[in-house]
């Protein structure tokens, strides 16, 4: 957890009182994470957070965080308090409430509150309030902001926070310097006006000339707010002002973070009255900025200054992006003849690759056909395939199959059922009961019942391996996580949000890509010299990022591992989500992949118990309730 | 040929963007037929109050059409109060955007909001709302007048649409410090609001008949309160739209006299109802009312049922009708929505209450403010040995939501809490 010993204390918004929390002896600097990933993030809190979000959990669970100062910008920053508070990890944690208006009324607000700030930092520190040395900070905070504004023509990045890295990609291809606009940056206070400090502060705070997307001024009679309609609490109008009659902001980079709501709003005003204006989307990551290279350099280009050299040499940071046709891995693959190596490759199977989980409890093929046995159906109606098992009353699996969905829910839940019946030897007439399981499992005419894929996967996973107490099934559309207890009851469970990333789907995608068939995949990852970070929770943003390593020559065996592990560390993140634990067994389609199983592994930090036939698990867990309701 | 309220749907869907004006026609006479339809031949499963809210709502949706001078934007958590003491039906985004769901055609206002620029991820309900405003389908309203609580959406919807539709704004900024310096603030705020009316429509704020408002709204809290009571022991048959049609009633609705025929009908209701012996599930946030695996496992169903939505009982505050601006300012400050912490505790000493057996929390599409408590509540939920769901899904838009998936997760949930709840 949190190093306590770092006395730091960590802000993010431009609202925050750091003159008053410098007189009380704090280290101040702003938050600026930048992640590989956003696992741990998404853990704690949603998927659907802002990046920006999950970004700050995941730093103060990295360690690297042990005092944070916070303000009720919006909904996530109340959220990500929230979820802090409740972990009681952090030396220091508070919430600082802010007006969303600027009037008489929210300044005394404003007041009020940082004299309750105040007051319960004189409780943490045991000192008391030091005004001389909070003014000192005033002004040295005033020189300081006044000695950051660009001295030449710039450009400026409004939007939503965007970090070092950002401001570096932007630098290093426009070759000018960049002026952070955006909702944690530009603070800049008026001078002290002679007034008592906190009436003087609170109204110096609120009256920042730059102000976030979040801050209102309402136009109702009387109001003070209503003098300034002008604004309309758009931020600034055009942030290209901020350096009129100096230098000029010559362009405008409006940056949004995925699902922050405030500034496509920005954006849309901007669009009609800022020009050149250019929109980016970052997830607070360094990859997701190699995806907005091409843009910048188009807008670089747009708003570079006569005379200006050319920036392709800048910080070596686009290279090789267009124009540029490298051999890809797998035309190297080809070259050295190892393509009729690879199209031989079969599926990997467990047992030889790894002991039998202790326990665990193979699939038995019935050896009796007796017409007296009695026989029940399990058909699993998948996204991608369509499984079925039969079984005998002694448990016994007597026949199974697996057919590809592609004809619809009902055709090939009919296919498996024949295709089982005929590896049994057996006759339609002979199955006493059939339930199905599956997406499709409505839809399927023969069978008489129908029961969900998690108690299915549970059923047929504890038939499997009795101990297991945490079900990890991939399938072809979605991911799922079974927690069991020890009587094999299902007792939590989570699945994938709608997107396809982590799932089968993801990696057929990536395989085309790639050009590579599944089995490829599933052992060229092994191969890895190199570790690359994929980044992306969207299988279309992922899909992109794979291309960009593509053109960048990087090695194919390495792209496969990022694509594994970004497998391993979505499913990672849904099993703290379930509050997984050992022993787990893996079923679906994807446990078939020695690479997603291998990196799976090494995120649980334990072995994997993955069936012979580990994509049969749902069918079978159909079929063994069946036999309980024969 | 229209032959369903899916066709229906896709003809305004097809009209919206180059004919708005007919196909607000086209909707008018929709929602008039539908209220014909629920006023001769109501649904007889429904117990009498949720007959009338039916009906109620009917009306309220007509209004936005039929009488936009009438009408003014509001946020769900707006106090109302001030607005009907002056004949003015406040209209808010889980409303409209849930009544053209229901008419599946929500599709093509999601879609010109986002042609507009506001992010995919944005709320659903407030992304179709301004798709209103876009495609000029929504008359211009008299005013519009919101609040910061509760979510960010409330910060940029209003002052779009402001924008959008050339229409007077009122903003009410509400602390999240639940103290009587916040009240005294917030209602000097609806104070303003009060003057920011009255000047829009000429009319003249009589504050005894805002008293009569929020003396109504104590007498309808009170009912609801023994509401909560009745539907912890008995069971009324409901099904998904009724719950949406309460958070209406119970926010903007609250302080009319329909809001208190509602409660009272509601009670009386009770008094022929039968034990309940089924699954009673919280649902936590807005429902998506429209989704069919949502619908055929709860409409209805005595044997499962959702009993309580949790935005139902989150602004069961006292109420002094002498001072109608506190008390309306104490229902936003004082809402337990309004503190993480206190949300996640009131909402499981509620669950504990109304003993139910399972909890789900809808993460809507776009939602910061519940999604982020999720496992907060999963936990707080855990540790009192009631299971909870996380369901993602969208109240509005279809096409953030797939069947399929929430079927597989609803289904498999309540075979959860059934078994939890007969110790398998």
């Amino acid at each position: 957890m949190a190093d306590r010993t770092d006395s730091r204390l960590y802000y993010v918004c431009k609202y925050t009182p750091l003159e008053l929390l410098a007189s009380y002896g704090f280290s101040l600097e702003r938050l600026d994470p930048e992640l590989d990933g956003l696992e741990c993030g998404e853990s704690l809190g949603h998927p659907n957070l802002c990046a920006y979000g999950q970004a700050i959990l995941k730093a103060v669970e990295e360690g690297n965080i042990s005092q944070l100062f916070l303000v009720n910008c919006c909904d996530v920053c109340r959220r990500v308090y929230d979820i802090l508070l409740a972990q009681k990890g952090l030396a220091f944690l508070y919430l600082m409430d802010l007006p969303h208006k600027k009037g008489p009324a929210e300044v005394d607000q404003l007041r009020k509150e940082l004299l309750r700030l105040n007051a319960y930092l004189e409780d943490f520190t045991g000192q008391t309030f030091a005004e001389a040395q909070a003014r000192q900070a005033w002004r040295e905070g005033i020189q300081s902001a006044q000695a950051a504004r660009p001295k030449q023509d710039h450009v400026v990045l409004t939007g939503a926070h965007g970090n070092k890295s950002l401001k570096k990609t932007i630098k290093g291809i426009t070759q000018l310097p960049v002026l952070d606009d955006t909702c944690t940056g530009n603070r800049e206070l008026a001078p002290e006006s002679g007034k008592a400090f906190f009436q003087d502060y609170s109204a110096a705070l609120l009256s920042q000339p730059s102000p976030c997307m979040r801050m209102q001024f309402s136009r109702a009679k009387g109001s003070p707010d209503s003098v300034e309609e002008g604004l309309q609490g758009l931020g600034r109008e055009d942030p290209q002002d901020l350096g009129k009659g100096e230098p000029q902001g010559l362009g405008t980079i409006c940056h949004t973070i995925k699902f922050c709501d405030y500034y496509s709003f920005q954006y849309k005003k901007l669009r009609d009255q800022t020009q050149p204006l250019l929109k980016i989307e970052t997830d607070c990551t360094a990859q997701s900025q190699g995806q907005i290279t091409t843009r910048l350099e188009a807008f670089a280009e747009l708003i570079r200054p006569q005379g200006k050299g050319m920036w392709t040499q800048a910080e070596g940071i686009h290279s090789q992006m267009e124009g540029v046709n490298p051999p890809t891995e797998r035309a190297k693959l080809q070259e050295e003849g190892m393509r009729p190596q690879m199209e031989g490759v079969k599926p990997p199977r467990r047992e030889g690759t790894r002991p039998q989980a202790e326990g665990a409890q193979p699939f038995r093929l019935g050896k009796s056909r007796a017409p007296q046995h009695q026989y029940v159906c399990g058909i699993d109606s998948g996204s991608s395939s369509t499984n079925a098992v039969i079984l005998d009353e002694g448990k016994n699996i007597v026949g199974s199959a697996i057919v590809s969905t592609g004809g619809g829910a009902e055709k090939s839940g009919q296919q498996a059922f024949a295709a089982a019946l005929a590896a049994a030897a057996l006759q339609e007439k002979d199955i006493r009961q059939v339930i199905s399981t599956g997406y499709g499992r409505n839809n399927l005419q023969l069978s008489q019942a129908s029961i969900t894929e998690i108690s299915c996967h549970a059923k047929g996973a504890s038939f499997l391996y009795p101990q297991a107490r945490t079900v990890i099934d991939i399938g072809g559309q979605d991911s799922k996580v079974i927690v069991l207890d020890t009587d094999h009851h299902v007792v939590n469970f989570v699945m994938n949000d709608k997107c396809a990333a982590g799932t089968g789907r993801f990696l057929e995608t990536m395989a085309k890509t790639l050009d590579v068939n599944m089995e490829e995949m599933s052992v060229l990852g092994l191969r890895w010299k190199k570790p690359v970070t994929i980044s992306s929770t969207c299988t279309v943003f992922a899909e992109s990022e794979v291309v960009s390593l593509i053109a960048q020559n990087t090695d194919l065996p390495d792209i496969i591992n990022g694509l594994n592990q970004s497998i391993a560390s979505k499913t990672l993140s849904l099993v703290k989500r379930a509050k997984g634990q050992a022993p787990y067994i893996m079923t679906g389609g994807v446990a078939n992949n020695v690479g997603v199983v291998k990196a799976l592994e090494k995120e649980l930090g334990t072995s994997l118990y993955v069936p012979p036939e580990a994509q049969l698990c749902g069918a079978l867990g159909a079929a063994l309730f069946a036999l309980d309701q024969t | 040929m229209i032959t369903s309220i899916e066709d229906f749907g896709h003809f305004i869907e097809q009209m919206a963007v180059d004919a708005p004006e007919r196909a607000r026609r086209w909707l008018l006479l929709g929602y008039r037929l539908y209220g014909w339809s629920l006023k001769f031949f109501p649904d007889k499963r429904l117990p009498r109050a949720k007959q009338k809210s039916a009906l109620y709502l009917n009306k309220t949706i007509r209004t936005v059409f039929e009488d936009p001078e009438d009408v003014a934007l509001v946020n769900i958590f707006m106090p109302c109060e001030i607005l009907d003491a002056l004949g003015i039906v406040p209209m808010c985004a889980e409303l409209l955007s849930g009544f053209l769901a229901g008419t599946y055609c929500e599709g093509v206002f999601a879609e010109a909001a986002q042609k507009e620029g506001i992010a995919e991820t944005y709320c659903s309900y407030h992304k179709v709302f301004l798709g209103t405003a876009y495609t000029k389908l929504l008359p211009p309203p008299k005013a519009i007048i919101n609040t910061s609580f509760v979510c960010d959406a409330n910060n940029l919807t209003f002052r779009e649409l402001a924008s959008e539709l050339q229409i007077p704004h009122y903003y009410i900024d509400v602390p999240r410090d639940q103290s009587e310096d916040s009240i005294q603030y917030v209602a000097d705020e609806l104070r303003q609001a009060g003057q920011f009316l009255e000047d829009i429509t000429g009319k003249r704020l009589d504050e005894e008949r805002l008293k009569a408002g929020v003396a109504r709204s104590r007498q309808s809290i009170d009912l609801f309160k023994q509401i909560l009571e009745k539907k912890r022991d008995y069971y009324l048959p409901s099904d998904i739209t009724s719950e949406m049609y309460e958070i209406y009633l119970t926010h903007c609705g609250l302080g009319t006299d329909m809001c208190y025929d509602y409660a009272q009908s509601y009670l009386q209701d009770f008094a022929s109802a039968k034990k309940f012996i089924g699954s009673k599930i919280l649902w936590l946030h807005v429902l998506p009312h429209w989704q069919k695996p949502v619908i055929e496992l709860f409409n209805f169903n005595e044997d499962c049922q959702i009993i309580a939505c949790d935005m139902n009982f989150e602004n069961l505050v006292d109420q002094d009708p002498d001072k109608p601006y506190e008390s309306m300012a104490r229902r936003l400050v004082c809402s337990h929505w309004n503190s993480g912490k206190a949300r996640i505790d009131q909402t499981v000493k509620m669950g504990k209450y109304l003993q139910v057996d399972g909890v789900i929390c809808f993460c809507q599409w776009g939602c910061k403010q519940t999604l982020g408590l999720a496992h907060l509540f999963q936990e707080a939920f855990a540790e009192e040995g009631i299971p909870l769901l996380i369901l993602d899904g969208d109240g509005v838009d279809r096409r953030n939501s797939s069947d399929g998936q929430v079927s597989t997760r609803l289904n498999a949930f309540i075979e959860m809490v059934k078994g939890h709840k007969h110790g398998r």
